[in-house]
């Protein structure tokens, strides 16, 4: 029955009528339309629905509606007063604490509490008050610098950021301007796909299986239907027989379930209902029988001979889904070289991105117009679309994607997904708008996360150092379906000799199906196992020749304008600059082998390509495509581009690229919404691809204005256009720089002649990439990044448990176009890499269900397990990227694991050879090695 | 997650609550900080035709802190009345020790002291150092009220001695023995929104360096809270010396009996106890001495 409730909320008051299963979040968010206090988890973990009652901080999941009833309640809408934001809002801006924004408001919001209680707390305060917030983008180092220094910011200024690792050779390229998008996020306005609300709207659910291998062999929507509320139900004989996925080679997945379900959560049905509670119960009245086929969960029982194949495609390939095998020089001559060769075997872990918010999809059918418009959070709006428009077998044109903000993705989000197919067939079923969105459990299931590797690893050095050979037979444990998994598997062997300089190099990998979620990319992309069992391996090797492991390193160390024996062109490269950087930064020789029992520094390295050298599926479109348009007056310009912001900060960096290539002044060029009815083609956020290749774009688009400004220019000036350039908002004769005229009048002139001014520019990977062999264009790229971290760690050897004291961190990055949101990178990148090396790992029972698929118990690391960060992005210049850039996000993730491991070695003398590395596992070892020494 | 439909009824009286949940004894839950409920409820574990919620009894949140030592506890003081009462922090530190170290801030403001106790789980936060200080129940029924000492509260996972029309309206301490110190230590998988592992409470009471009187008890090892009886006898009469705090250890690793998980194996749980065991009475009696 529905009671009265009546809350005070920022200070306005509301009587709302509520059943009383209805929480707060939910009053908030649903009937007085405050989205941005955000749903991450709706079970208490993550944080983001952080609100005040009566000024304390609360989790507005955990707290019933009716239970608020007369109390007062304060949302991130209520924090500014008047327009003008509380000093903890400038602070989160300036000091770089957002990025993807999701966390934000409730991150603000407990911070709030804390600073009215405590109004000069201390690092451990706040390590305190926010340990109930979760952040998987910033690595927490900023926001608790944020709300450390939030008194700085009391007053009128405005938020001035951090410039203390400023470039001085650009206006605009090189400095650390604010994101563009903080305001929107810090406030709470900032639109995620779960916060739209279309007039009319019904919410659509998912049925997923329950079982990890069967056979439908009936459902029965009719209780379902018949439920008052619920317009439509769909099933497998509802969708396309056109199978989608990443890879053309291996579309093997349906909307829903036609025939088999091959995990637990493989989509079988879905509803569209007036709301959320009804489409949630005609879920659980839908009928389906099951016949229970043999689960595989095992990749080498997968790969047993007579195991029971998982997709008939697949028939007689033992359930391999993808082969790679590559020999490169000769490795049996390269260890016979050897002086000391070890072998052994790695064993990764489940990890899954986690972004704080999940994922969504809003569709919208017209059918005047026989048109789909779909708000997603995806990584990759065009995937999206041409997924759509395979599924669909209509054009492309008839599909108009809408990317909001999303809150982070880390490769999750980089596929379509069911939830972009369902609420499209719901929409198109019922005419009205659908929403969909996965709960958390259901992100487990759909996972799309890391691959778990069982890596066999040999590698032969001479007494000096230098590697000789190495051989990597490589099982990836791929889950149900192939998502990106055939990249994944190449992209595991074909990284490892892009670091140092390997002569001979064989790789065997082979990617399993198994009754699991399927996996995917995730930052790093298959690449951080293999890294982990490398660098581990290196340094056993080291110490094996008495060797320092930075030193091993860099005598292999790869150098510049070198083509790699697997025929990858590394050009800028300063991956000996990074290692002598960390070596010194970190205290290195005084403290490695010389530290306490219990206490131990450890080096790991690592890098990635900055964008896929060719596409996903074939096509002759260029990769990035932008559009510039100087408004009419010339006071400013919108870019038009739909490289995917996905919390990284590529809107900022894209932005500033346009500036600094127009010569303008920061906040004079504003981005159009990621849309594709207003931005041409973009491949979209993945492989770490869009500072180089839509910088790239951005800069031949400011280009082209530039041309037709020039033109215009020269005949005023009376000079030729190639004597002209533009900075300061003014063009001028470079050689005389006091003839010139204001940028501004320049494109008015240009306007009043010809109409629209209008720039376009292009960005294709130059067509040399690669050599000639099966499988050869899989991991090229334009360029490569190099990093290398030192990890100072102790490890308590009662218990075994770990305490990460700080990194020192150095990255090749190339110029860096903005510091502060590369250094963001760089932390959020070892801080998801702390998680995943000591803490993270889905956990599976044995009808493959996941028995933590949560924030409560799949341990994404808290605010309180963050250490200090030294970051530091040493001198590089990338000819290949836009004023000499290259990627961060993900080759800054990679060194982490080895790093790590090295360092408990270091510490306790314990090799770990499995993640994730627990303390159980630490204990287990030291207990082996006192009864072995 | 959207829930099924319940009921929610706000008494303002202890009376009041009884007789509502005396109405329909299955069907009906108290409730007060929520933050256990909730989840079941909406992780579909659990369903309830009615919700009694003690949150508009006034008389029930209070914290009283008396002269001669002892603690009284209302049933709907939150975590965080604990953790910031000052004079909680100086004479019962490990009940502060045990209050910081449940989930994080937002949940402490919000949970009590007594759901926390009332939900049962083998690892709640505030277990054992309430049953190491010897603490009762005060429990009000239809008929009327009893006091039940806090080792004899829990029957297994998730289960007490509560019947259905039962309400804990507070929970006692007794005062301190002069010379007492107490500590509470946990391992969880991170440093804040975890469940620990193992847990491990102690309350010594020393004279000069000898301990006269010392209780461990255990939480997440066993499929309740747990008195390591044994621990305890090994350190009275004794120095606090290496040996007799590794016995100790030994002793209460003895009285556990915890299960393998997704958490921690039962191996390491073992170990845990013994450490932390060894580590909590060193920390209660240092606090005993200062």
């Amino acid at each position: 029955m529905e009671r009265v409730v009546h809350l005070t909320v920022n200070g306005d008051a509301h009587s709302v009528a509520v059943r009383p299963n209805v929480t707060l979040l939910d009053v908030l968010r649903e009937h007085l339309g405050l989205i941005g206090t955000k749903r991450g988890c709706d079970f208490g973990d993550c944080g983001t629905c952080t609100v005040l009652l009566d000024g304390e901080a609360v989790k507005s999941c955990l707290v019933l509606a009716v239970a608020a009833d007369g109390r007062e309640v304060t949302t991130i809408e209520g924090l500014a007063s008047d327009g003008a934001m509380h000093p903890l809002q400038k602070a989160f801006i300036a000091k770089g604490a957002i990025q993807c924004g999701y966390c934000t408001p409730g991150m603000v919001m407990a911070a709030k509490a804390l600073v009215d209680a405590n109004p000069d707390p201390t690092d451990d305060d706040i390590k305190t008050a926010l340990g109930g917030n979760l952040c998987r983008c910033t690595g927490y180092t900023r926001i608790i610098d944020a709300v450390g220094s939030w008194r700085k910011y009391e007053g009128d200024a405005a938020p001035e950021p951090d410039s203390g690792h400023d470039l001085e050779t650009h206006a605009v390229v090189g400095r650390s301007v604010p994101r563009s998008d903080a305001p929107a996020k810090v406030t709470g306005r900032a639109v995620f796909t779960e916060d739209i609300r279309l007039p009319n709207m019904l919410y659509g659910k998912l049925l997923t299986s329950p079982h990890a291998h069967a056979v439908v062999t009936n459902i029965d929507t009719s209780k379902a239907e018949a439920l008052p509320g619920v317009k439509a139900v769909i099933t497998g004989a509802d969708v396309s027989g056109v199978r989608y996925g990443v890879s053309p080679a291996r579309y093997d997945e349906y909307v829903l379930a036609k025939d088999k379900v091959r995990f637990v959560g493989d989509e079988v049905a879905a509803v569209a209902a007036v709301d959320e509670a009804t489409a949630d119960e005609a879920v659980k009245l839908i009928e389906v029988e099951y016949e229970l086929l043999p689960v595989l969960l095992d990749p080498f029982e997968a790969l047993a001979d007579g195991a029971p194949d998982i997709h008939e495609a697949a028939r007689g390939k033992n359930n391999v889904n993808t082969l790679v095998d590559h020999h490169f020089g000769d490795v049996d001559e390269g260890f016979a070289e050897a002086d000391a060769v070890f072998e052994r075997r790695f064993v990764g872990n489940f990890v899954q991105q986690s972004p704080l918010e999940p994922h969504c999809a809003v569709a919208q059918w017209n059918h005047d117009r026989g048109t789909l418009t779909l708000w997603s959070s995806t990584q990759v709006p065009h995937y999206l679309q041409k997924q759509l428009s395979r599924v669909f077998e209509m054009p492309l044109a008839k599909f108009r994607i809408i990317k909001p903000y999303v809150g982070g993705g880390f490769g999750g989000k980089a596929e379509a997904m069911a939830l972009d197919f369902c609420s499209a067939y719901l929409s198109r079923a019922t005419g009205r708008p659908v929403k969909m969105t996965y709960t958390r459990p259901q992100m487990f299931e759909h996972h799309r996360g890391r691959h778990k590797q069982f890596m066999d690893l040999k590698i032969g050095v001479t007494k000096d150092g230098k590697i000789t050979a190495v051989d990597f037979r490589n099982v990836l444990d791929g889950g149900a379906y192939t998502s990106f998994g055939v990249i994944t598997a190449y992209y595991a062997g074909f990284m490892i000799p892009t670091l140092y300089h390997i002569p001979n190099y064989r790789y065997h990998g082979r990617r399993m199906y198994t009754n699991k979620p399927p996996c995917g990319a995730m930052r790093g992309h298959g690449v951080p196992q293999p890294r982990f069992a490398f660098e581990s391996l290196l340094d056993m090797l080291a110490e094996e020749i008495g060797m320092d492991p930075i030193d091993i390193r860099m005598v292999n160390a790869m150098d510049p304008n070198t083509r790699t024996v697997n025929d990858l062109d590394v050009l800028s490269c300063e991956f000996k600059a990074t290692l002598d950087t960390v070596r010194e930064r970190s205290g290195w020789d005084a403290k490695h082998g010389k530290l306490p029992f219990g206490r131990g520094v450890g080096i790991g390295s690592g890098g990635f390509v900055s964008g896929a050298g060719y596409p996903i599926y074939r096509s002759s479109f260029p990769h990035s495509n932008a559009i510039i348009r100087v408004l009419e007056d010339g006071e400013g310009a919108t870019l038009m581009i739909a490289a995917a912001e996905i919390g990284q900060g590529s809107e900022t960096v894209l932005a500033q690229v346009a500036t600094e290539a127009l010569g303008l002044a920061y906040g004079d060029v504003t981005m159009a919404d990621c849309d594709s009815e207003i931005a041409p083609i973009d491949l979209g956020s993945y492989s770490s691809r869009v500072t180089l290749m839509a910088g790239n774009a951005v800069k031949a688009a400011a280009d082209d204005i530039n041309s037709k400004l020039y033109r215009v220019a020269a005949r005023e000036l009376g000079c030729e256009p190639e004597a002209l350039i533009s900075e300061g908002r003014r063009i001028f004769i470079e050689a005389a720089p006091h003839v010139g005229m204001d940028f501004a009048e320049a494109a008015r002139r240009c306007f009043s002649a010809d109409g629209p001014l209008v720039g376009t520019g292009c960005y294709e990977p130059p067509s040399s990439l690669g050599g000639d062999f099966k499988g050869a264009t899989v991991g090229t790229s334009p360029a490569f990044s190099f990093g290398s971290s030192v990890c100072e760690l102790e490890v308590d050897p009662e218990t075994g448990v770990v305490r990460i004291i700080k990194f020192t961190d150095a990255h090749d990055s190339g110029t860096v176009i903005n510091p502060i949101a590369f250094h963001g990178q760089v932390e959020g990148s070892i801080v998801m890499g702390v998680g995943e090396v000591l803490s993270e790992d889905m956990i599976f029972d044995d009808k493959g269900r996941i028995l933590n698929p949560n924030l409560h118990d799949y341990l994404i690391p808290s605010i309180g397990d963050t250490p200090e960060i030294e970051s530091i992005a040493v001198p590089s210049y990338e000819p290949r990227g836009p004023y000499g850039a290259k990627e961060v996000g993900e080759g800054s993730m990679v060194p982490v694991l080895g790093s790590i491991a090295n360092a408990i070695y270091d510490a306790v003398g314990v090799r770990m050879y499995e993640l994730p590395i627990t303390p159980q596992k630490i204990l287990k070892a030291l207990e082996e090695k006192e009864s072995s020494d | 997650m959207s829930m099924r439909e319940f009921d929610f009824v706000e008494p303002t009286s202890v009376s009041e609550a009884c007789a509502l949940l005396a109405e329909d004894p299955d069907g009906s839950a108290v409730f007060a900080g929520g933050t256990d409920i909730l989840v079941d409820l909406k992780a579909g574990l659990k369903h309830h035709q009615r919700l009694v919620s003690l949150a508009r009894i006034e008389e029930l949140r209070a914290v009283e802190l008396t002269a001669d030592g002892a603690l009284r506890i209302g049933a709907t003081a939150t975590i965080n009345q604990i953790a910031r009462h000052q004079g909680i922090k100086e004479r019962f530190s490990g009940i502060n020790d045990a209050a910081m170290s449940l989930a994080a801030e937002q949940v402490r403001n919000q949970a009590t002291v007594a759901g926390n106790l009332c939900m049962a789980v083998p690892s709640a936060d505030m277990a054992p150092i309430l049953l190491a200080h010897g603490a009762t129940m005060r429990v009000v029924s239809p008929v009327g009220e009893r006091v039940v000492p806090l080792r004899e509260f829990f029957v297994g996972p998730r289960e007490t001695i509560l019947e259905a029309a039962d309400v804990v309206v507070a929970i006692d301490v007794p005062p301190p023995a002069p010379g007492t110190g107490d500590a509470s230590l946990r391992q969880g998988g991170r440093v804040s929104l975890s469940l620990p592992m193992a847990a491990v409470a102690a309350v010594v009471v020393m004279e000069k360096r000898i301990c006269r009187e010392a209780t461990v008890t255990l939480g997440a090892v066993a499929p309740t809270p747990i008195m390591a009886t044994a621990a305890g006898e090994v350190v009275t009469g004794n120095e606090l010396s290496e040996d007799v705090l590794r016995e100790a250890g030994e002793r209460a690793a003895e009285a556990a009996v915890p299960i393998d998980d997704l958490r921690a194996t039962k191996e390491y749980r073992l170990e845990l106890v013994k450490v932390l065991t060894r580590r909590v009475l060193q920390a209660a009696a240092d606090r005993a001495k200062g």
